[in-house]
């Protein structure tokens, strides 16, 4: 039995339409600044606020993740007239537990004193996302690791798509925190120097922090509002390795299920903004899906620039590949200098066939998410 | 309400009192704990008590289509106890271990119950704080629509930072529901989003509460689910469990400014349950 995508067309159900962005990165404070870096071939990593090896993608002021979520909420809701109907969908692995360190340290020497456990639940920045925006309808988190914002996506889609939201709200944020600095400093995933995604040399990852948002309407809601969409949300396939809790299937076994589901019998996309964390594992076994999935599809990946991102990177992938429908250019592998992996990387900004376009991620437990998107057509 | 009906069996439900979930609603909590078969000993030492919670529980259940049966695994508060002992380690100035560092994350659970029933397909994990519950079935009950099934997993756990925050424990506790699509025996659920609760109908209407914010008005017989279970979010769960395996009702979870209403409706005998 094949596998179904959790999020993808169904009959007699309109097209789900994006017709918001919004992002908060170290590389640019809304999407079109980021879009601009990426392309100019900047990156993010510099000196990271933790001791030890390796470098990160940083914002000034250490912002609790939920500012972060905030702010990438307000820039994609911008020409929303009516919120208090939307619903809320977010992504992350960590909430605020980034600013609580001080809090855990006073804990421990009185256990009296305990921090602030609401601000670390994993509802907490999507419940504050809601509250700002004034929205009356439920919000939620989702916390699959590094496809959290993928799998909100889906979430926010379906809600969209089944007629229980009249729109919804998409993110995935994460900021810098002592606990997934120092484990995967553990695990010895953490690069020594920057992050060198799909290189030959590449020696783990370097983490960041940020926030994308995104709104997903009803086709026919839009265009009674006037707004353009950006993009279609076309599928989203999700599956499990069912192997190892931590390291990918060697051939990539649940990303390449993923992306089947996604595509289905459908045109399989030319292009892809892959999940490319530069751990030496990631992505030899991303790499075979992509061969065996997409033969010839030119990859691009953004973690040479933003660093991984958790439970924001997902969501920071499929908003740079709406941004790729728009403008026609695949940003470049910042960090790439040589590579044994057989895919068509992008070195330089790459001019693509924008028609259809894919995004994927890998996480922590074996899942592994691929988002298909296409351009709208004139008048939908 | 408006929505799908879909039909729900219960696969298993526990809590740390151990008595079955048929007789939750109907007195206090007692009984003998219930064996803890399934893992081995080696394997249950590397796993959090919510883990093993989830993986034992299901453990002897045969499940529909493992390689594409999409799962939602819905907590409140996630692998807390091992969230703590790694923070508290690091607030010491100690170092993270890595089995430790991986078994902190919200998915640890879904993710070992995949490996134990290798299950292939989608796995969601869904924590929505005091909705947990009837937002994860929310979303289930969309998948099952679109694939024909989808099992429901929910759990939670307490920890010492829960306790001190809250002022009582969280008890372990989690449940498994299977929820399929057109015509089926037993269970019957619809949920849904709604501005004001309904006066209670059929059944006991069972109601959970942010502990942070401020009360809400319920309607009169309405039973505060903390009252049964514990402030723990694995309440929700729990009091999902036993309104399948019992005469049905309905639980509401605060959401937004409103509710999401999970009723459940039974038709035909009660089944054995676990």
């Amino acid at each position: 039995m094949a596998l179904a995508p959790v999020f993808g067309p169904r009959p007699g159900a309109e097209p789900v339409v994006i017709t918001g962005l919004g992002a908060v990165t170290p590389l640019g404070a809304d999407p079109e600044a980021l879009y601009e870096a990426l392309c100019a071939g900047r990156s993010a990593l510099g000196p990271a606020p933790y001791p030890g090896p390796g470098l990160a993608a940083c914002l000034p002021g250490r912002p609790a993740a939920s500012a972060l979520a905030v702010a990438a909420a307000r820039q994609a809701t911008r020409g929303l007239p009516e919120r208090r109907g939307l619903w809320v969908v977010c992504g992350t692995t960590a909430a605020d537990l980034g600013g609580l360190e001080a809090g855990w340290a006073a804990y421990a020497a009185d256990p009296s004193a305990p921090p602030a456990l609401e601000r670390q639940l994993g509802h907490h920045p999507a419940e504050q996302v809601r509250a700002a925006l004034g929205s009356r309808a439920p919000a939620w988190g989702v916390s699959t690791a590094c496809t959290s914002g993928a799998v909100a996506l889906a979430q926010a889609a379906g809600l969209v798509q089944d007629g229980l939201a009249p729109a919804a709200l998409a993110l995935g944020v994460d900021a810098l925190c002592a606990l997934t600095w120092e484990g995967f400093g553990a695990l010895g995933l953490r690069a020594p120097g920057p992050c060198r995604p799909f290189d030959a040399g590449r020696e783990g990852l370097s983490l960041g922090e940020g926030a994308a948002a995104l709104l997903l309407e009803p086709a026919s809601a839009a265009r009674r509002r006037g707004a353009r969409p950006l993009a279609v949300l076309e599928a989203v396939g999700l599956a499990s390795d069912a192997r190892d809790l931590s390291a990918p299937h060697p051939d990539g076994e649940g990303l390449r299920r993923a992306i089947q589901a996604a595509v289905g019998g459908g045109e399989p996309p030319g292009w892809v903004i892959a999940h490319a964390t530069g751990t030496r594992l990631n992505d030899a076994a991303e790499a075979r899906a992509l061969g065996a999935t997409l033969p010839g599809a030119a990859v691009g990946a953004l973690k040479g620039a933003l660093g991984h991102t958790l439970g924001a990177a997902a969501a920071l992938d499929a908003l740079v590949a709406v941004q790729v429908l728009q403008r026609g250019v695949l940003p470049p592998v910042i960090g790439l200098r040589e590579s044994e992996l057989g895919l068509d990387l992008a070195r330089a900004p790459r001019r693509i066939d924008a028609r259809w376009g894919m995004s994927t991620s890998a996480a922590f437990g074996g899942g592994s998410c691929a988002v298909l998107l296409r351009r709208p057509e004139e008048g939908l | 309400m408006t929505g799908p009906e879909l039909g729900m069996t219960l696969l298993f439900g526990r809590r740390a009192q151990g008595d079955p979930p048929a007789r939750w609603l109907e007195g206090p909590a007692g009984g003998a704990p219930r064996p803890e078969p399934a893992l081995d000993p080696g394997a249950r030492r590397r796993v959090s008590a919510l883990s093993a919670c989830v993986v034992e529980g299901l453990g002897a259940a045969a499940l529909p289509q493992p390689d594409t049966l999409p799962v939602v695994w819905t907590t409140g508060l996630g692998e807390l106890q091992a969230t703590e002992a790694l923070l508290r380690s690091l607030a010491g100035g100690g170092r993270a271990r890595p089995a430790a560092f991986r078994g902190s994350v919200h998915n640890t659970a879904v993710a070992l119950l995949s490996l134990a029933q290798g299950l292939r397909g989608p796995a969601e994990t869904l924590v929505g704080g005091w909705c947990t519950t009837t937002a994860g079935l929310l979303r289930a009950v969309a998948l099952a629509q679109r694939v024909g099934q989808a099992l429901l997993v929910g759990g939670d756990e307490g920890a010492p930072v829960f306790e001190a925050a809250l002022g009582q424990p969280g008890a372990l506790g989690g449940a498994a529901l299977l929820l399929e699509a057109g015509p089926t025996a037993g269970a019957r659920v619809r949920v849904g989003w709604v501005e004001a609760l309904p006066p209670t109908g059929r059944g006991p209407l069972l109601v959970g509460a942010d502990p942070w914010a401020a009360p809400r008005p319920l309607p009169a017989g309405a039973l505060p689910l903390a009252a049964r279970f514990g402030p723990t979010p694995a309440a929700g769960i729990l009091a999902l469990a036993a309104l399948v395996a019992g005469g049905g009702g309905a639980l509401a979870e605060p959401a937004g400014e409103g509710w999401l209403l999970a009723e459940v409706e039974r038709r035909g005998p009660l089944a054995p349950g676990p």
